[in-house]
């Protein structure tokens, strides 16, 4: 399968490819590159909408993580604290996309990190035992 | 040209930036899950897990408090054991594919197509 990603809009350009077979390792691989792509896509694509971070990471007090580059809060999360938060993001002018950034740094994102997929890929070749096709 | 996602021969080529990035990234979701199904993840019965967190469908910003709570619900004992990981990596991934579904049932994501 193929994938391919070229964008240009200014300064900013982004250019992902990949050809993938259909082995588990590759449909691993497919996957990883599909993730980054939407991952990238979300990010630009707050940037362009003028989704402030900072903002969001000020409504439910996260923290900005310099290894990782990105905002989070560490712990457990009670489900008024996210009702409350909620209720704060759906007053913002894009309240989709406000509310699935601060799922992210609360801790509930919707595509897995790149270290997953890796870690995952890394364990499979190795032949670890439960990391593999499903039976 | 200021965008072009191609995948499984389909395209999406535009000059609008906006809807570009919008529809290649709600695109390029759909299919990173298509590749895992039956090799990390059982699609279908997490979509289940996602429809005993949300029974019905509704709109999140209707009711803030209903959504928090199935929010609450993908990281829940209860759901981990349903979906049965096999490793901390899987139960990441498996953990992303349930907060997908989910959102998607309190309409915080759009399906494929809809935009």
């Amino acid at each position: 399968m193929k994938v391919s990603l070229e964008a240009e809009h200014g300064t900013w350009v982004c250019i992902k490819k990949g050809e993938f077979g259909n082995t588990p390792e590759e449909r691993i691989d497919c996957a990883r590159l599909l993730a980054s792509i939407a991952q990238s896509c979300k990010r630009k694509l707050r940037q362009e909408k003028g989704i402030d971070p900072e903002k969001i990471a000020g409504i439910c007090g996260a923290k900005y993580n310099r290894r990782q580059k990105v905002y989070l809060l560490k712990g457990r999360k009670k489900s008024d604290d996210i009702e409350k938060w909620l209720e704060q993001v759906k007053r913002l002018p894009e309240p989709n996309e406000s509310a699935l950034l601060l799922l992210e740094m609360i801790g509930y994102p919707i595509i897995p990190s790149q270290k997953a997929f890796e870690e995952y890929l890394k364990k499979m070749e190795l032949g670890t035992e439960g990391y593999g096709p499903m039976k | 040209m200021t965008l072009k996602f191609e995948v499984q021969g389909k395209s999406i080529v535009t000059d609008n930036l906006t809807e570009g990035l919008e529809k290649s990234s709600v695109k390029a979701y759909a299919e990173t899950w298509k590749q895992l199904d039956g090799l990390i993840l059982r699609t279908e019965e997490i979509k289940k897990v996602a429809e005993k967190i949300v029974p019905e469908k509704f709109d999140w910003k209707d009711d803030p408090k209903k959504a928090a709570k199935a929010i609450s619900g993908i990281k829940s004992p209860k759901a981990t054991r349903l979906l049965e990981p096999r490793n901390p990596e899987e139960k990441e991934i498996v953990q992303a594919l349930l907060a997908y579904k989910v959102l998607k049932r309190i309409g915080m994501i759009q399906d494929e197509g809809q935009s």
